[in-house]
């Protein structure tokens, strides 16, 4: 078998294991910020339309 | 049924949480825009999760998997090559800033800027056809697949009676109508909100569980033995093909020879005879086959046998080779570009630099979308290969769950049905949510005469939500599958994608093209998968005249740009099609 192609995708699988690994703990704290975030502007939107006249 | 109640209290727990939280976002629902694109709130770690989990549904693990059973890790090519051409359109902004700038809801609004109403209209109907054809299988795939992993049989059910008729119920359809009724109900109330939260947590639940079990797999199979298995395999498979190879002249040479003598329905009837006979030999075989890495298939009748092609090299794979990669490699640009459910997070972003941000974000994540799963088939044929062989009624799709239902533990059976169903449950939702918008916007929108309010917008799309979802019940869980999923994916795909991509690269990027050429582009692109498609439920699984998905793929992509270039040239030349406008498309929405 050529090595190259067996390092590749050795390089790709575990590459693949260890970033969802770190992507599930740094998205899981960013996202849930952006959540909060988003909730608080959509919430202030709609309060104003409620008040508007 | 191999559940402990952990595991049940697992995906039980997931399943409310998920659900509530979904449903509690309905109130942040005002209008079609805040439904439709999330008021156009999304930042960029929430748009790459939510992306990434609409992206991975049981459906993928499934077709990704099955590739790694059947060639290994070269299986995930397309994986590598749609990583690449997301992070090309990441940095260089290609066709997605333009389209974020544009302000449309949906691709087919920004062909209407450029080439009519018309072309809109048709562009929206062929995406809602190959976008329907394309999620028709998620549910039947989703199915099988949990039912395998808890050792429930695909064919079980119970009986109940009604009026005193009995009616027949398979758990599989019924536990899909169930998953599916949960995502109708949160996509129906929340749209797009609803969905970026729940595909958040899905991310979470589903991340924590395709890195676990990939863990319990490299674990299980270390990593030399993996790589060194693979490669005997492959070689134990080239032997046993040469064998079979000469076996099949023989028979034919028999056959030819019956024909001669006999005539042509005695040659048929031989030939009939044999292959059942090869296929009963198979089958009773196939434990000593298994240790020459030859497993066989016995869902399949007669049986035939599996081996393992070229696990590394795609371009010397059996069922891959040049001209697939290069199929591949189109495919995997105009998806990143066209395919509307990954361009939904782009229309949803807050500006062009954070759809560019969200794509360099997510895109290493298409390579593990489609690695992970096929290190779980590829390991599946390594483990059934050393153990006797597949069980009975296994196959090359379905090998994978058999495989972790035997290795996992109490505990991780639940956090991995936790995670298939979070993959499931996000993609519905998305590619709900996705063509209904697309049928709201682009097929019905153009048809009104007059503007609905805000209220009948959003009872209109949320009622065509309903409909897609009955459509799927209806549909998905009666449509039997036979070949490669990916391949039937890619295909049906590649009905809209085609067209699609050519008519926005000419859109965005030739100020040549018109709407002659925008038509053309359209009908000649659906012509190819539609012909695969059609051809092959035709003709015999084995039949010569089959048409290879890669020979339907690249002629799709040839005959729109051909479609494109040749009707806007003709259209000029005549004098028709839409005229071109003079400034580039920008802002169609305030």
């Amino acid at each position: 078998m050529n090595s190259l192609y067996v390092w590749f995708w050795s390089a790709m699988i575990l590459g693949s294991i260890a970033w969802y690994a770190i992507l599930l703990f740094y998205l899981g704290v960013k996202g849930a910020i952006e959540i909060q975030r988003m909730k608080t502007t959509l919430g202030k939107r709609r309060a104003g339309e409620t008040d508007a006249p | 049924m191999s559940l402990s109640p952990i595991d049940w209290m697992i995906i039980a727990g997931y399943l409310v949480v998920c659900t509530v939280a979904g449903i509690r976002m309905r109130k942040y629902v005002t209008n079609v825009d805040d439904f439709a694109v999330a008021a156009r709130e999304v930042e960029t770690s929430l748009g790459v999760a939510s992306l990434a989990a609409t992206e991975v549904g049981i459906v993928t693990v499934v077709y990704t998997a099955q590739m790694g059973f059947t060639n290994g890790p070269a299986g995930a090519t397309p994986g590598v090559l749609t990583a690449v051409a997301m992070l090309l359109v990441g940095l260089t902004g290609f066709v997605i800033v333009p389209l974020r700038e544009a302000r449309v809801m949906t691709i087919p609004e920004l062909f209407e800027k450029r080439f009519g109403t018309r072309v809109r209209w048709l562009a929206g109907l062929v995406v809602i056809l190959g976008g329907l054809l394309n999620m028709g299988v998620f549910l039947r795939a989703g199915g099988d697949f949990l039912l395998h992993v808890t050792g429930v049989s695909t064919l079980a059910g119970f009986e109940v009676a009604v009026l005193g008729h009995t009616i027949s119920l398979g758990y599989l359809e019924l536990m899909m109508t169930g998953l599916l009724a949960i995502v109708l109900v949160y996509t129906v109330l929340g749209g797009m909100l609803s969905v970026l939260i729940t595909d958040f947590l899905q991310f979470i639940v589903m991340g924590a569980g395709i890195v676990i079990v990939s863990l319990m797999v490299v674990w299980y199979i270390p990593w030399p033995e993996f790589i060194s298995g693979l490669s005997e395999a492959h070689e134990a498979g080239q032997r046993y093909a040469q064998t079979a190879k000469l076996e099949t002249q023989q028979m034919e040479a028999a056959a030819r020879t019956i024909a001669q003598t006999q005539g042509k329905q005695a040659a048929d009837a031989f030939l009939a005879a044999r292959t059942q006979k090869q296929g009963e030999d198979l089958k009773a075989a196939a434990g000593e086959l298994a240790k020459q890495s030859v497993l066989v298939d016995t869902k399949s009748n007669p049986a035939r046998p599996l081996t393992m092609a070229h696990p590394f090299n795609p371009f010397a794979s059996e069922g891959l080779g040049f001209g697939w990669v290069l199929w591949q490699a189109m495919t995997a640009i105009a998806v990143v570009t066209t395919w509307q459910t990954t361009i939904a997070r782009v229309l949803a972003a807050r500006d062009a630099n954070t759809a560019k941000k969200i794509y360099r974000g997510t895109w290493f994540y298409f390579v593990g979308r489609f690695c992970l799963p096929g290190l779980w088939g590829a390991g599946a044929f390594l483990y059934f290969s050393a153990n006797g062989g597949l069980p009975a009624g296994a196959a090359s799709d379905t090998a994978m769950a058999e495989f972790l239902r035997i290795i996992l533990p109490t505990g991780l059976i639940g956090i991995l049905l936790a995670a298939m169903l979070a993959a499931e449950m996000s993609t519905d939702s998305g590619y709900l949510l996705t063509w209904s918008t697309v049928i709201y916007n682009d097929l019905i929108t153009p048809c009104l005469r007059r503007p609905l309010s805000d209220r009948a917008r959003l009872v209109t799309i949320r009622f065509v939500v309903i409909a897609i979802g009955l459509f799927l019940i209806f549909w998905g869980l009666w449509y039997e599958m036979s070949g490669s999923v990916w391949e039937y994916l890619a295909v049906t795909g590649n009905i809209y994608l085609a067209s699609l991509f050519s008519l926005l690269v000419g859109a965005l990027y030739w100020r040549g093209a018109n709407s002659w050429g925008a038509t053309a582009a359209i009908i000649l692109g659906a012509c190819g998968p539609l012909t695969f498609l059609v051809i092959n439920a035709v003709v015999g699984k084995d039949s010569p005249y089959r048409i290879p998905g890669e020979v339907a793929g690249l002629a799709a992509f040839g005959l729109a740009f051909a479609g494109l270039i040749g009707g806007s040239l003709l259209g000029r030349a005549v004098g028709k099609g839409a005229p071109t406008p003079a400034e580039p498309i920008k802002e169609t929405r305030p």
